[in-house]
């Protein structure tokens, strides 16, 4: 009875210090606006018109038509230059990010069937678009060759072809993979980020002694000190969930029921780990580098949202395992994209809610019952 | 003569308090060199070890030289067999493989008779830039099953795309990662020592003390450049070091050019800083002001996505962000040995940044001494 | 063995780790032992770091001891059912943003009284403490007495039957102590026991036991009256006219006979090492009147912790330049109707006085009365909203940075950079008075030998003991050897060994003709003072030197005949007529 009330306090008591303090509201609410703003709009891997540079050195009818090519597709913003030079010195500068030389003879030797080859030069400071582009560019002169051999009636089919379906995300909008992501981050940073402060300034401004020396168990008040911010964390993911949808219109194959579970599973980790740094530290300003370093900064990298955990160095996959956002990623993307995949929201759940019960065991171990 | 002793004593408090503060040391010494080993190992854009599935209607030649071929690939771990689309289906819907093929059933047939097969391939679009390079990994698989089964069949010869990659031919990632990670680590230790500067002393009652000392607010704010200016420095010249030994990348450029914008962009980012702490009330405001500030200046950068592929509407934010000159400048003198009038046109940018934001945190200082 | 002991302590030992870089392991507590019987009031004193605060963390469970038996309610501390003490932890352990009501209903709640009991309980506190008008207010923009009356109030919100209350009294002024007091006794019912954490002696007197620590060491268990009765045959006083005090009190405190002394009334009082010894002639311009008196328990702490030692002149005060007395000389510190509001508060209001080079000026008030507004007005740190201040001819909110120069200014809290080394504290503050090469190394020597820093020199500021903080917060203020000082509670929380050794300096620093204002709560203090100011809710209520202000006192009500007394008559009359006014 007595625990029960000790309990209600210091729940009362942390919602009530959350609403006096104006930048835990901004963290609820202005973070999740602003990292799904910046990952839904500003960061997108899907490449639009590069601007490349041209150079066409042979000038007949076939080069033109090349050049023409490049010009209506989507994937290149075309600049034309008598040599390379010029555009060699804009790559420099960052203005193209590749150049296209089509050799002298490149219609003579097509006419004659011994034709002569296309240069592509890249940006390669850029990989990523150098990659893309050179891809593009590849394509781009394969079809325009079966093109003008359909004319002639030389038409020669592929062997074998790949018709690809992209399951879940027909347009392959990079956007559907990195806002499910951005929520994984703003979930981590709430939980970690605020509740490694949390404990830390109970120890800072002394009134860790006057919880310690009250009846309350340890157990119950970690138990009450988490309970709200497990509220806000839920709350910034409605945020998110809600801007993802209406904003940035991603599809919710899910139910909400589904999203509840994962969602709390993964708030139980991080909460217990942003505790965990707090009580350990027991000082703010380390507390939040920690919560950066373990939590901001792995959800991000190691959580298989950016970079595909599969394809990194094997100390770094054992180290993945350690990631409790390496667990949200699948489900969440699940969620939003497919539908209720139980088969791996369960085991992903049930992983989640073990660290959760690690790291609130080690809390309690960590707090004690004495002050020095 | 007084005046410049009383500054460098007080830039020598500022480096002390940070330097000898072990809380702050973990953030020195701990934060860039996780950084720079996990960015180092973690990013990566190759796709390896893929899972593919595969739904096999045909069980003739050309399932078998599909098979042969997905197997000699290096990039694929596990082929699994599906008995249906619906169970391949399920199957990407578990995330059990990224993709799957379906050879249908009369595929070994219609090549036999010189036809063209179509293979239908479903990726798991979740996973969108993973599941693009596996596309492409797939159509290569798919060239090379091709030739084998029909090695006569080709056209006259065409013309065909000769790729050279500048500045880092074998298009290796890291060489792209390393120097614009001086500009984002930078920004972090920079924007979080320069935060701390005033708030601290705020909190830690310090500050009236300061006040009553025979000191101007700007030598006051000049005293705190120093360390994030250090830390700047310093960490440059490790990771100038450090990216060319550990990871291979080259410096073409000028080691001096470098440090030079290195130093115009700490100023830009201390300004930043400051102007934080100054309306900062406590460390926790602090903090989330400078979380609130760095996170855009990273991810607005090009650092993360190329700022080739965001909307024109947020290019005049990319091109008042000191971060991404400075990402700009260090690319270029690591790997395409920039001109000097290439530099500038960046560092002015920046130096606009620095005057600006100082003018802002030197008001606010004074507005907010009381 | 007493049956039913609320506390019995036997033995008990605690030794903690070093608490930071180069400073050595410490042995907090040392075989102590006491016994608590219900309805008593047990005084814990000792001068800083004689293991107050680790002694009552002990009782509260919050600490295990090394060594030793500690029983609470006559069972083993490990068993400790902490729903019936009511600890005070020397934080207060209060939210700061939260409101008085909150706070209360916080440590109610926590303490595991039920919902039909805790309003009533709560309205009776808030009675008690006198916050019933202020329960939606923040803690921390409480004054300093009322955070005190509230932290106990949260303490004992559930009446608990065992009270550890740590150092309640601290940075108080002496109306609030008084009220303090009076609220520990209304709380505590017949069978309530408490133990009374402080290094203020008066509070010592009372209590019905008090237990002496030193250095970790039982020094004395037993009445109050005991603990004087040490210094009896010690004690003597002699009348000194009012212009010499100061000069016969130093001079008499660096006789190698004499342990302690404060002025009291018009008479120097000191008291000497033994009883053989005779008080000192102090020649000319000093009285030689000398009459034994009856010893405090202050007197009999002094001896009891005498360690030998005798106060050398100061040689603080020796590296000033004598500035020579000059009638005609202006004032060093002018307040001119200096007012200032916050919105609607109103925190000081047309208060004006002036400070001559070689005075010691006390600014006296409650807490949160406007000192310490007043105080940074005139330094620069506020700026005013009516009236004006100038120090040594500078109006310090608009003058140039160099004119701060001439000021010298040791703020209320510690405000030393806490991971710098005493050296790197020094050489910056130096620095920043404009001291370069030779002359710093100089300067800070001189500090460094002068208030005795030489053993700390490489220690972190923030890990010092709290007296040798103190020390280096002087030493950084006095190194340009200002013209003017400015000490804001220089001795709050500090034990009364550091405050003899402390108030050593400062009135021979005036002597060298700087002029001193400073704030206090100890009335022992005030008396060292040339001329006092008394400001109570925002204006300057009384003004004068001790006698007058004390003359004052018995003008508007018959008091007692210490300035205690006085303080407390003054704010009492200047209540009374605002309430008339009201009315």
């Amino acid at each position: 009875m007595s625990a029960r009330g000790a309990t209600a306090a210091v729940m009362a008591k942390e919602w009530a210090q959350i609403w006096r303090d104006p930048s835990t509201i901004g963290l609820v609410l202005v973070l999740p606006l602003l990292l799904m703003f910046l990952f839904g709009s500003a960061v997108s891997l899907d490449t639009t018109a590069t601007r490349t540079g041209i150079v066409d050195r042979d000038r007949s009818a076939a080069s033109r038509d090349l050049v023409a090519a490049f010009a209506r597709n989507r994937y290149f913003a075309i600049q034309e230059a008598p040599a390379v030079e010029p555009l060699a010195r804009a790559m420099l500068a960052d203005e193209v990010r590749g150049i296209v030389v089509i050799p002298e003879g490149f219609g003579r030797g097509l006419a004659n069937g011994r034709p002569r080859d296309i240069q592509m030069l890249t940006d390669g400071a850029q990989p990523n678009t150098a990659a893309f582009i050179a891809g593009h560019a590849r394509g781009l002169l394969a079809t325009w060759s079966a093109a003008r051999l359909g004319e002639r009636g030389e038409a020669r089919p592929p062997v074998l072809q790949i018709n690809a379906r992209y399951r879940y995300n027909p347009g392959l909008r990079s956007r559907y993979t990195l806002v499910p992501g951005a929520i994984a981050i703003v979930m981590a940073m709430i939980g970690t980020m605020l509740t490694a402060l949390i404990v830390a300034r109970e120890y800072e401004r002394g009134t860790m002694e006057g919880l310690l020396a009250s009846p309350i168990p340890v157990p119950l008040l970690v138990a009450a000190k988490l309970f709200p911010y497990f509220v806000l964390g839920l709350a910034a993911t409605a945020v998110c969930v809600g801007v993802a949808i209406v904003a940035y219109d991603l599809p919710f194959r899910g139910t909400f029921p589904a999203l509840l579970l994962i969602s709390a599973a993964f708030l139980s980790a991080v909460l217990g780990q942003g505790l965990l740094i707090s009580a350990g530290t027991r000082n703010q300003f380390v507390s939040t580098q920690f919560a950066l370093l373990s939590g901001f900064l792995p959800s991000l990298l190691l959580s298989g949202f950016l970079f595909e955990i599969d394809s990194m160095p094997q100390p770094i996959q054992y180290l993945t395992y350690i990631v409790p956002a390496r667990y949200l990623i699948p489900p969440l993307q699940s969620v939003f994209l497919t539908g209720d995949i139980w088969a791996i929201f369960w085991p992903n759940a049930a992983i989640m809610f073990g660290f959760g019960a690690f790291f609130f065991w080690r809390v309690t171990k960590a707090i004690g019952r004495t002050i020095a | 003569m007084s005046r410049l002793s009383r500054l460098a004593a007080l830039a020598l408090k500022e480096l002390k308090v940070v330097l000898l503060d072990r809380r702050a040391r973990t953030t020195l010494v701990l934060s860039p060199i996780v950084q720079l080993l996990l960015f180092g190992f973690a990013t990566t854009l190759e796709v390896k070890a893929i899972d593919i599935g595969l739904v096999d209607r045909d069980g003739g030649r050309a399932a078998q030289e599909m098979v042969a071929a997905l197997d000699g690939s290096p990039n694929v771990r596990t082929l699994r067999n599906y008995h249906s689309e619906a169970a391949l289906d399920e199957g990407i819907a578990r995330r059990e493989v990224i993709a799957g093929l379906i050879l249908p059933q009369r595929l070994s047939a219609d090549i036999a008779a010189g036809q063209g097969g179509e293979v239908l391939a479903l990726l798991d679009g979740r996973r969108s830039n993973a599941a693009q390079i596996v596309g492409g990994y797939l159509g290569q698989i798919a060239q090379r099953a091709g030739a084998e089964l029909r090695p006569a069949v080709r056209g006259p010869p065409q013309a065909q795309v000769q790729t050279r990659h500048w500045f880092n031919p074998n298009l290796d990632y890291l060489w792209f990662t390393m120097p614009a990670m001086i500009a984002v680590i930078t920004a972090v230790l920079v924007l979080s020592v320069s935060a701390q500067s005033v708030a601290r002393e705020r909190e830690f009652g310090t500050f009236d003390k300061l006040m009553i000392l025979p000191l101007r607010p700007h030598e006051i704010l000049l005293g705190k450049v120093a360390p994030a200016f250090v830390v700047g420095v310093v960490n440059c010249l490790i990771y100038a070091a450090a990216i060319p030994l550990l990871y291979g990348v080259p410096l073409t450029g000028s080691l001096a050019l470098l440090l030079l914008a290195i130093v115009v962009y700490s100023m830009s980012l201390v300004g930043l800083g400051l102007m934080i702490s100054c309306l900062a009330g406590n460390q926790q405001q602090a903090f989330l002001g400078m979380f609130f500030v760095t996170v855009p200046l990273i991810l607005l950068s090009g650092y993360a996505s190329p700022v080739d592929n965001m909307p024109a509407w947020l290019q005049p934010l990319v091109a008042v962000n000191p971060t991404h000159h400075m990402i700009v400048i260090s690319e270029g003198i690591f790997l395409k040995d920039l001109p000097g009038d290439l530099v500038l046109k960046h560092l002015l940018p920046m130096l606009a940044a620095a005057v600006v934001t100082f003018t802002m945190a030197w008001t606010l200082f004074r507005a907010r001494s009381e | 063995m007493a049956g039913n002991a609320l506390l019995d302590l036997d033995g008990v030992g605690k030794r903690f780790a070093s608490p930071g870089r180069g400073a050595p392991a410490m042995q907090a507590l040392q075989g102590v032992g006491f016994v608590l019987e219900p309805g008593r009031i047990m005084g814990l004193i000792g001068p800083d770091a004689a293991g107050k605060t680790t002694l009552l963390r002990i009782c509260a469970g919050l600490v295990v001891p090394d060594a030793g038996e500690v029983a609470v309610f006559g069972d083993s501390v490990a068993r400790l059912d902490r729903s019936r003490i009511g600890y005070m932890p020397q934080s207060g352990a209060l939210y700061a943003e939260l409101s008085v009501l909150q706070n209360l209903t916080l440590y109610a709640r926590l303490r595991g009284l039920s919902r039909e009991l805790w309003d009533e309980r709560i309205a009776h506190l808030l009675d008690l403490t006198g916050l019933a008008p202020f329960t939606r207010r923040a803690a921390g923009r409480l004054s300093g007495g009322m955070r005190q009356k509230l932290a106990m109030a949260c303490a004992v919100a559930a009446a608990p039957p065992l009270i550890l209350l740590d150092e309640p009294s601290v940075g108080v002024d002496p109306l609030s102590r008084r009220e303090i007091w009076q609220l520990a006794r209304d709380l505590a019912g017949p069978e309530t026991g408490i133990v009374w954490a402080t290094s203020i002696l008066d509070d010592a007197e009372q209590c019905d036991d008090v237990l002496v620590l030193h250095e970790g060491r039982r020094e004395y268990f037993g009445a109050p009256a005991g603990l004087a009765e040490f210094a009896a045959g010690r004690c003597w006083s002699t009348p000194v006219p009012a212009e010499n005090r100061r000069r016969v009190l130093r001079a008499a405190l660096e006789q190698p006979t004499t342990i302690a002394g404060r002025i009291d009334g018009g008479e120097v009082r000191l008291t000497l090492r033994s009883v053989a010894d005779q008080p000192p002639a102090l020649g000319e311009g000093a009285g030689s009147a000398w009459r034994e008196r009856r010893p405090h328990v202050d007197d009999g702490f002094a001896w009891l912790l005498d360690d030998a030692s005798v106060l050398k002149p100061s040689a603080v005060a020796a590296a000033f330049p004598q500035i020579a007395a000059n009638p005609d000389a202006p004032a060093a510190i002018e307040a001119i109707g200096l007012g200032k509001r916050y919105g609607d508060f109103v925190a000081v209001n047309d208060v004006s006085f002036s400070v001559a080079p070689g005075e010691v000026f006390g600014l006296l008030g409650p807490n949160g009365a406007g000192k310490s507004t007043t105080f940074r007005m005139l330094c620069g740190l506020a700026r005013p909203s009516a009236g004006h201040g100038r120090v040594a001819g500078h109006d310090l909110t608009t003058a140039s940075a160099e004119a701060r120069q001439a000021l010298g200014y040791m703020p209320q809290k510690f405000s030393l950079y806490a991971d710098l080394s005493v050296a790197a504290n020094l050489r910056f503050v130096a620095g920043a008075y404009g001291l370069a090469g030779a002359h710093a190394k100089e300067a800070i020597e001189r500090a460094v030998e002068n208030l005795s820093l030489g053993a700390f020199w490489q220690l972190s500021a923030g890990t010092l003991p709290l007296g040798v903080k103190q020390r280096l917060a002087l030493a950084a203020a006095v190194m340009h050897a200002p013209r003017v000082l400015f000490l804001d509670e220089p001795t709050s929380g500090v034990d009364p060994l550091v405050r003899r050794e402390f108030w050593h300096h400062i009135t021979a620093i005036a002597d060298r003709g700087v002029a001193v204002l400073v704030t206090t709560h100890f009335m022992d203090e005030a008396e060292l003072c040339d001329r006092l100011l008394l400001i109570s809710q925002a204006e300057a209520i009384a003004h004068g030197t001790p006698e007058q202000l004390k003359q004052q006192a018995l003008a508007v009500r018959t008091a007692g005949a210490t300035l205690e007394d006085a303080f407390i008559a003054l704010i009492a009359a200047q209540r009374e007529r605002i309430r008339a006014e009201a009315a």
